[in-house]
């Protein structure tokens, strides 16, 4: 019993880097996807270019590698390296150690790509004519994209994104290749340590009813933006 | 578009501090930035008996006691931190962490890397196999095989015993796992750890191999290349064999000190 609960929390510990890892990625990956995928779409190549050459890349390459790149190659090439949060509060700085970092840092840039390419669909999707109405009516280009087209591609872009959003929360796994503490890394702890194999199921438990709250909450949000009934 | 431009402008500006800065960045003494800091960075991975976890989540072990006791000696804090144990040499050279301490073999192939201390420890690689196994020594090549990847032992393995089926997993700890869970016949892995831990505990249904003993190979600290904390560690480690500490230390973890090379 006192095994039971040590594993618990230990999970529970693992959890909290996971969930830290999925919400701060998509609070800077959602509007950052929303920044490139304008420039992707935008005339003007100097802008455009760099930024499909930066998807390309971070599309084209697996996750694990980037993670792995953004952590060691600043210090490799004498750049910088990453630094210690130092506030003193001891929760704080081991939860968002200096590895927790890097590796948020790499799933923001990584999501941010995948994001980008959903967004520009869902702006592409919207008829030529809505634009040409907004013009008659006197609008500005401004005015038509945030008051037109903006909120139309919010409703469409739903389901891809819920699809990433949960890809998203398991993916957070992958920091465990620079020894970021998060769920998978400490039932593998048990694994090794302990020789017990359970705790990697119970992990995919955690993961199993999270999701589950996520495709709740996420359909509930589609409900609730079905405004525009066609 | 004038705007655009401006923006573009502005990014190139950022890139140029930014490699400016980079330049301006680099430390050529090890020791001062050590000392600077505030702290010895060690990286290991759980490895009884050289660093593990006692019950209050306390590191301790052969080796993480003498890393304590060498950051003490230069007046800083000792942080250990567990690494992937294949990216050591990454963790090293990207200055994430300062040493590697944790039963490290000196091979020839690593020391084109990095730098290694004096050696303090002898090693050897055995094999693994669960009690009652009529696998004999000469089976081993046949058997599958676990070992750590990047480990001395995957090195005997595919060498020495040149085995045909090999499976490397990511700690020493998971390749007897895979011989407890029946996925693998036998695990090869050092004389060091299997004493320490086959037999007790989750691994009481494990027995070493008898005659199946490969190589000797010496343990050393792991330093970047160059790094000018080589000659403190080196006259650290000699000056605790000369006062005894390590035999003591020997004694209590049972390793086998390396006495030639701590002369």
């Amino acid at each position: 019993m006192d095994l039971f609960l040590e594993v618990c929390t230990k999970l529970a510990n693992g959890f909290t880097a996971s969930f830290f890892l999925f919400v701060l990625t998509l609070i800077f990956a959602l509007p950052l996807g929303l920044l490139m995928s304008l420039c992707t779409i935008s005339k003007f190549v100097p802008l455009r270019v760099p930024m499909k050459i930066i998807v390309w890349i971070l599309r084209g390459t697996p996750l694990m590698l980037q993670i792995f790149a953004i952590f060691y190659l600043p210090g490799l090439l004498n750049l910088f390296v990453w630094p210690q949060m130092n506030t003193g509060w001891e929760w704080f700085d081991t939860t968002f150690s200096t590895r927790f970092i890097a590796a948020l840092v790499a799933f923001i840039i990584n999501y941010a790509a995948y994001f980008s390419e959903i967004y520009r669909g869902g702006i592409e999707s919207i008829s030529k004519g809505q634009y040409e109405a907004g013009q008659v009516l006197g609008l500005t280009k401004r005015q038509i994209f945030f008051k037109i087209v903006l909120l139309q591609v919010v409703k469409r872009i739903i389901p891809p994104m819920s699809n990433e959003i949960i890809t998203l929360i398991k993916d957070t796994s992958l920091a465990n290749t620079i020894a970021v503490y998060e769920l998978i890394y400490e039932a593998k702890e048990f694994m090794t340590v302990n020789g017990l194999i359970w705790p990697l199921f119970m992990a995919g438990a955690f993961y199993l009813i999270f999701v589950g709250i996520l495709t709740i909450v996420l359909g509930k949000v589609e409900k609730k933006l079905d405004y525009f009934k066609s | 578009m004038k705007k655009a431009i401006k923006i573009l402008a502005l990014i190139c500006a950022l890139v140029l501090t930014v490699t400016c800065f980079a330049g301006c960045g680099k430390k050529a003494s090890d020791l001062e930035a050590v000392k600077d800091a505030g702290k010895l960075v060690v990286g290991v991975t759980v490895y009884p008996p050289m660093d593990y976890l006692d019950e209050n989540g306390e590191w301790t072990g052969f080796d993480a006691e003498l890393a304590k006791m060498f950051a003490e000696k230069l007046g800083v804090n000792c942080q250990i931190v567990i690494i992937n144990w294949g990216n050591k040499v990454a963790e090293l050279n990207s200055k994430q962490i300062d040493l590697v301490w944790n039963g490290m073999t000196a091979s020839d192939e690593l020391g084109e890397q990095i730098d290694f201390s004096v050696s303090y420890a002898k090693n050897a690689q055995v094999a693994v196999v669960k009690k009652g196994s009529t696998l004999t020594a000469d089976g081993v090549a046949a058997a599958k095989i676990a070992v750590e990847n990047g480990s001395a032992g995957a090195t005997v393995a595919e060498e020495t015993i040149k085995g045909t089926s090999i499976n490397k997993v990511t700690a020493m700890v998971d390749a007897l796992g895979e011989v407890l869970a029946g996925t693998s016949d036998v695990a090869i892995i050092d004389i060091t750890m299997a004493q320490s831990v086959v037999g007790k505990g989750a691994y009481a249904d494990l027995q070493i191999l008898d005659g199946a003993s490969y190589g000797d190979e010496i343990f050393a600290v792991g330093l970047r290349k160059d790094s000018d904390l080589k000659a403190e560690l080196d006259a650290f480690l000699k000056a605790k064999y000369a006062d005894g500490t390590l035999t003591g230390l020997a004694e209590k973890y049972s390793v086998g000190l390396n006495t030639e090379a701590l002369k």
